[in-house]
């Protein structure tokens, strides 16, 4: 049993030194897709604590079986995120995906965000990584972001599927590079 | 069910991953990812892709949110605790005041049960008193009906043999074994009847009683005892009789006259 599990296991058994762990290693990735979606560090924060708030109350549902910690707890940040983005009529996520608190007043995202796109990601083709973007930060449904981007929902499919694929494919060669590097140094 | 390949090139997986699979087609992925490896191996490299993207855009919250988070865990553990706790006592509390809320109403039945058997049971005495009461005074009443219809009767009867013109009258005055003792014979020869009023006779022990005798050509024939009860006694008419003679005779009468306790007598 590696040490994730089990701290997952402790987690489960509602140990907050494990809780701990759990948010140091995962609170980064998952703010990360957060505050994306919201593009407001202060409801951003909110969000992500009221994740591991829910990720505690029903940390016995987890299944590892059914899917990774990671999945579990980015499909809970997500919900939260849309379901607040919802509930909050002043807040608009218009055509650009930005968010206002509404259309007269002040732009409510905050401008000074660094959150641009990084890693493999950000070398893959605008088109597909606008299509990752749109379904995995932005929190839209296929059918919402194929008409975000004006093109048919099969073309958008196909584009996260690439986008994924290549993704892949860059991930293999930089574990190639990585472990060609240890050899090197080893 | 599609195959694994179909699913796969559908980007299915990469919906299922980010929660927006319809619910027909995760209960379908679902069942495929419980049965088969490869297809949970797939699964594995989407997860681990997106994981890989979200770890490669983390952007790092501050410490501030981690202290949140922790502190309104503790609380909540606290609450929970509090929580857990104070059931058993309030449980305990709630318990023994629900039992002690039926012992109440238990006993407060039985006391409405018991006071309202003993009013009960006096209603039952103080009616069935009145019951007989009542039966004794409708039995009085009954009783003085059959005295007031007999009386009725006797003095109808009086009344008939009286007025009929054909009536005799006798009267029998007592000697002295009943010096004030009178009595009034209504004889009627034509439809052959006989009544007495004895009401003047003087009362007699319990052991004698009066009779009335015939005397024809010398003998005495019984025409009867007299009831001392009745103020007009119905007696046998007897043909050809020469005198009405009364005698103090045992309890129950007599065959034969005792003609030495005669009392008062009467020629015709």
């Amino acid at each position: 049993m590696n040490n994730e599990t089990l701290f997952i296991d402790r987690f489960k058994n509602r140990d907050e030194a494990a809780l701990s762990k759990l948010y140091d290693k995962y609170s980064g990735a998952i703010y990360g897709v957060i505050i994306r979606m919201c593009r407001n560090e202060v409801v951003a924060q909110e969000i992500l604590q009221e994740t591991f708030m829910k990720a505690w109350d029903k940390s016995h549902l987890y299944d590892a079986s059914k899917g990774k910690f990671y999945t579990w707890l980015y499909r809970i940040a997500r919900n939260t995120t849309l379901n607040f983005l919802r509930k909050d009529d002043k807040l608009i996520q218009t055509e650009d995906l930005s968010v206002y608190k509404d259309e007269e007043e002040s732009v409510a995202y905050d401008s000074e965000l660094h959150i641009e796109l990084k890693g493999a990601l950000s070398k893959l083709e605008v088109h597909h990584q606008k299509a990752l973007q749109l379904v995995y930060f932005n929190g839209l449904t296929h059918k919402e972001a194929h008409e975000e981007m004006g093109v048919p929902l099969g073309t958008f499919k196909s584009y996260v599927r690439q986008a994924v694929e290549k993704l892949r494919l860059v991930y293999a060669k930089e574990l190639l590079l990585l472990i060609c590097l240890i050899e090197l140094l080893t | 069910m599609k195959d694994r390949n179909a699913i796969i090139e559908s980007g299915m997986l990469e919906q299922y991953f980010l929660g927006i699979l319809p619910e027909k087609d995760t209960a379908m992925l679902e069942k495929m990812l419980a049965n088969d490896e490869e297809f949970v191996t797939q699964f594995a490299t989407v997860e681990q892709d997106f994981e890989t993207i979200a770890f490669e855009n983390a952007v790092q919250p501050p410490s501030l949110v981690k202290e949140n988070l922790l502190k309104a865990i503790q609380q909540t553990t606290q609450q929970d605790s509090k929580v857990k706790t104070l059931p058993k006592e309030i449980t305990q509390q709630s318990s023994r005041g629900t039992t002690q809320t039926f012992l109440w109403i238990a006993a407060g039945l039985a006391a409405i049960f018991m006071i309202s058997s003993l009013w009960m049971f006096t209603q039952w005495n103080t009616t069935q008193n009145d019951l007989q009461i009542t039966q004794q005074e409708l039995q009085t009443i009954k009783d003085q009906i059959d005295s007031l219809q007999g009386n009725l009767k006797e003095a109808e009867l009086l009344a008939a043999v009286v007025k009929d013109p054909n009536t005799l009258q006798y009267a029998l005055k007592g000697n002295d074994k009943i010096p004030n003792g009178f009595a009034t014979a209504y004889i009627n020869h034509e439809d052959k009847s006989a009544i007495v009023n004895v009401e003047k006779l003087p009362e007699l022990s319990s052991d004698k009683t009066y009779q009335m005798w015939a005397d024809v050509e010398g003998e005495m024939i019984n025409m009867g005892i007299i009831d001392k009860s009745k103020d007009v006694v119905v007696l046998q008419y007897i043909d050809e009789a020469t005198s009405l003679n009364i005698t103090i005779e045992p309890a129950g009468g007599s065959d034969h006259a005792t003609v030495s306790q005669l009392v008062t007598n009467v020629y015709l």
